[in-house]
């Protein structure tokens, strides 16, 4: 059995991570202390939320897909989904809301501490429809009101997105103003609201700058695995100096790491794209049944649940405020049609030069997984790409066969090899 | 859209709407009109009907085919109905079909739109994104929007103009069509005795797939025969069946909870084709439509709206139609009904209405377990 970590890298130049992981700490804690605080907590998701407006009222969000997945990769999953079971939820329904509902029943206490209460539901339908029936169950749950923005999902297959969408999200947002005025006692401030967008549009940036380091060959980052590390302040830290700050500091370390060479495997043998929720309770096992090939990933879309940074889709634009974060929230990977998500795996297999695909499908994600079969079709019937697909689950461990797992990996990593083999030869 | 010459009886038209759509064919022959296959749950059928197309719910093969195609498209993790509808897509059931359209009624469905267009490429496949706010402002400018963008897309199809005065004559044609549709579902409601849940299904499901000046008059005589009707009464309790909206469960499963001693007094089974109610056909029709969805307060499973409260409805509802419990019947991997479940369900406990929840695939075929689970839950109730 091979050592199944990945971690070759100098520790002066994988800093990042840490930094990360003392954000979100420090975001936890302030999470735990709303109650002596008095901060307003506004129950977010991560796809598609408006959270430059909510900033502009001093309202927390708290997302419990990050506090889900976690407390997950800390292990604590079963309990909280034995929990919500134990009252009816089905096995069928997303771990995510069977943890979120559970983490905030009476005396539950989590891997990451107590989960608080939400004061409101933001409900941005974007991508996801378990979305909706998530927040009403919070909502029965609670009686926290919800404050919906509907937003109209990608139609067309050419991306184009009909003026009377953006209208429609645009002045869903503005409605909302005067209701975040009376929940919170304040005044909406414009000028608040523009300098929390142009250091939002600064982050969205600079974390465009590192996800197309992927690009590079070698790649001195793992699209996938790191990613999965970077990308969560682009949501909850967002339009803050300490967000800007971190992608800064980020992009320095995988600058420097390029310049001396360094990755996160001793050599990159193969270079992959990524579609797909990862395994959060077993994540660094997972990870390295493919480090342990030397395969590092170039591109994933996984990433790009947050906002789909790398496509030209939007522009957080301060003068614009409402309008473009409008835009934003229509440009969130799931919200977009199934050939479109496709073609973007496509292209970037085209763009990063990969050598193959793999689809990590999750039973509790249809929004994700649903249709990741036909992905496969394509890529691998009419591009001659190679394509694994291995499914499983984000949360729920009872879904993961590390043996199974590893014979899959195993097998497409074999022919890879062979495939490898062939075009050297030729 | 005039009224045809061939009589299709409701048992045959609803046979024909799970596979084979020789009804649908039949029409495009005599007619030399084109047909849109839509998913449910709800979609504006009157938006193609005015422009003489024959809009066709795709309530799924319920069995009829094998499902190897799609398998290799799809997860194991989701619904029958999602791989029967793509299965046929795949092998060509649905070829008699000049477009098919999809609407945000779950991620699964929203997802097969896609898949279904990447194979299906030089189909007209479209997707309608209905409005979750409904208590916004924009919400019915939004959605008028969107009907006209997809009546812009029929109309190319089509090669012809929609016009006001046709759109509203076919809100007429499906308004009476809801209404009459309606008036049975109340007729049962009182008087469950005088139709079995087969003959009420054959009714509704050939609604789905006949031109709907034809059906309304064959329900308008259906109704009055049946409202005239007698029958014995038996010693049943009255069921109100929660969940089958959208994947249709066997037949025969509905069968055994009569048999098991309960009358179904009310379903979901095609609850899209008569959800709407009555839309008002002076003014801008296609506003009108608009407006019907979005201010429509009855609880869809699959619509979220901000003003609906589900407990409070489902408390009054149950009451209202007199029932003595409730059977959740959810299709397997079905997450917006298995939400709402939670929901109800709660409430339930609280006014004390019993309950059993029951999961279907719409290929399933043992029952004997159902009707051993049934028959304990409405003796429970007789006896109690």
């Amino acid at each position: 059995m091979p050592e199944l970590v990945a971690e070759p890298m100098r520790k002066e130049l994988d800093k990042a991570k840490r930094m990360q992981g003392d954000m979100l700490l420090s975001y936890f804690d302030a999470l735990s202390k709303s109650g002596v605080t008095g901060t307003k907590i506004g129950y977010s998701f991560v796809m598609a939320n408006p959270i430059e407006l909510l900033a502009t009222f001093d309202i927390l969000p708290l997302f419990p897909e990050i506090t889900s997945l976690n407390i997950s990769y800390r292990g604590g999953a079963p309990p909280l989904i034995a929990q919500a079971e134990e009252v009816g939820y089905s096995t069928d329904a997303c771990g995510y809301v069977k943890m979120g509902v559970a983490s905030i029943m009476d005396k539950t206490k989590t891997s990451i501490g107590y989960i608080p209460k939400p004061d409101i539901l933001f409900l941005s339908y974007s991508g996801c429809q378990i979305y909706i029936h998530w927040w009403e169950q919070y909502h029965y749950q609670t009686g926290a009101p919800i404050f919906t923005i509907d937003v109209p999902y990608l139609r067309d297959y050419d991306r184009h997105v009909p003026k009377h969408d953006i209208e429609y999200v645009a002045g869903q947002l503005e409605e909302m103003i005067p209701k975040l005025e009376a929940a919170t006692g304040k005044r909406f401030n414009e000028d608040k609201l523009k300098e929390i967008v142009r250091l939002s549009g600064k982050a969205w940036d600079l974390w465009k700058e590192c996800v197309e380091m992927g690009k590079l060959k070698p790649t001195p980052f793992d699209a996938y695995f790191e990613s999965i590390y970077y990308m969560a302040p682009i949501t909850f830290a967002r339009g803050s100096q300490k967000c800007v700050d971190f992608y800064k500091f980020l992009l320095d370390e995988l600058k420097l790491r390029a310049e001396r060479g360094i990755g996160p495997t001793e050599r990159e043998d193969y270079r992959l794209v990524f579609e797909g929720v990862p395994n959060y309770p077993f994540f660094k096992k997972f990870w390295g049944l493919f480090s342990h090939y030397n395969a590092r990933c170039v591109a994933s879309t996984y990433p790009k649940v947050a906002g789909l940074v790398d496509t030209g889709s939007f522009r957080l634009n301060p003068e614009k405020p409402i309008e473009s974060i409008a835009e934003y929230m229509i440009h969130a990977y799931c919200n977009w049609n199934m050939p479109v998500r496709t073609h973007l795996i496509e292209r970037y297999v085209k763009d990063y030069r990969a050598d193959a695909v793999v689809i990590h499908s999750i039973k509790s994600c249809r929004s994700f997984s649903m249709g990741q079969g036909d992905i496969r079709e394509y890529l691998a019937k009419e591009l001659d790409v190679p394509t694994l697909l291995v499914e499983s689950d984000h949360v729920d461990p009872r879904y993961y066969s590390e043996a199974q797992m590893k014979n899959r990996i195993d097998a497409f990593f074999e022919t890879l090899a062979l495939r490898k083999n062939r075009s050297q030869i030729n | 859209m005039e009224t045809l010459s061939f009589k299709s009886s409701f048992a045959q038209a609803a046979e024909d709407s799970y596979t084979n759509f020789d009804t649908v064919k039949e029409w495009k022959r005599e007619t030399g009109g084109l047909a849109l296959g839509y998913f449910p749950v709800y979609f504006p059928e009157e938006l193609p009907h005015s422009l003489g197309i024959l809009p066709v719910g795709l309530y799924g093969a319920s069995g009829g085919v094998a499902l190897d195609m799609a398998t290799a498209h799809t997860q194991s993790f989701v619904c029958s109905i999602t791989r029967s509808v793509f299965q046929m897509a795949l092998q060509g059931n649905l070829d008699v079909f000049d477009g098919l359209i999809f609407s945000n009624i779950c991620d699964v469905a929203r997802n097969l739109s896609g898949i279904t267009k990447r194979n299906l490429q030089k189909r007209y496949v479209d997707y309608i994104h209905l409005p979750i706010n409904n208590n916004s402002s924009y919400a019915t400018k939004y959605l008028n929007d969107e009907y006209l963008r997809v009546s812009a897309a029929l109309e190319k199809l089509v090669g012809k103009k929609l016009e006001t005065r046709q759109l509203a004559k076919s809100i007429r044609a499906y308004n009476e069509r809801r209404r009459l549709q309606l008036e049975l579902v109340n007729l049962r409601r009182s008087k469950p005795w005088l139709l079995d849940y087969t003959e009420w299904y054959s009714i509704m499901r050939s609604g789905s797939i006949m031109p709907v000046e034809h059906y309304v008059d064959q329900l308008q005589r259906y109704v009055s025969e049946l409202a005239a009707k007698d029958a014995k009464a038996m010693d049943r309790i009255r069921v109100a069946v929660v969940g089958n909206f959208c994947e249709q469960p066997p037949l025969m499963l509905m069968k055994v909870i009569e048999d098991a001693g309960c009358y179904i007094i009310n379903d979901e089974g095609l609850l899209g084709s008569r959800w709407l109610g009555n839309v008002e056909t002076k003014g801008d029709p296609l506003f009108s439509l608009a407006q019907a969805y979005v201010q429509n307060a009855e609880p869809l499973t699959v619509r979220f709206h901000p003003d609906i409260n589900k407990q409070s409805y489902i408390a009054n509802f149950v009451r209202n139609i007199k029932a003595d419990g409730v059977i959740f019947l959810t299709p397997k991997f079905c997450e917006p009904a298995l939400y709402d479940y939670m929901i109800y369900k709660s409430t339930l406990d609280e006014i004390k209405m019993p309950y059993l929840h029951l999961e279907y695939e719409e290929s399933s075929s043992s029952f004997e377990h159902i009707r051993t689970m049934v028959e304990t839950f409405a003796e429970s109730i007789l006896f109690d």
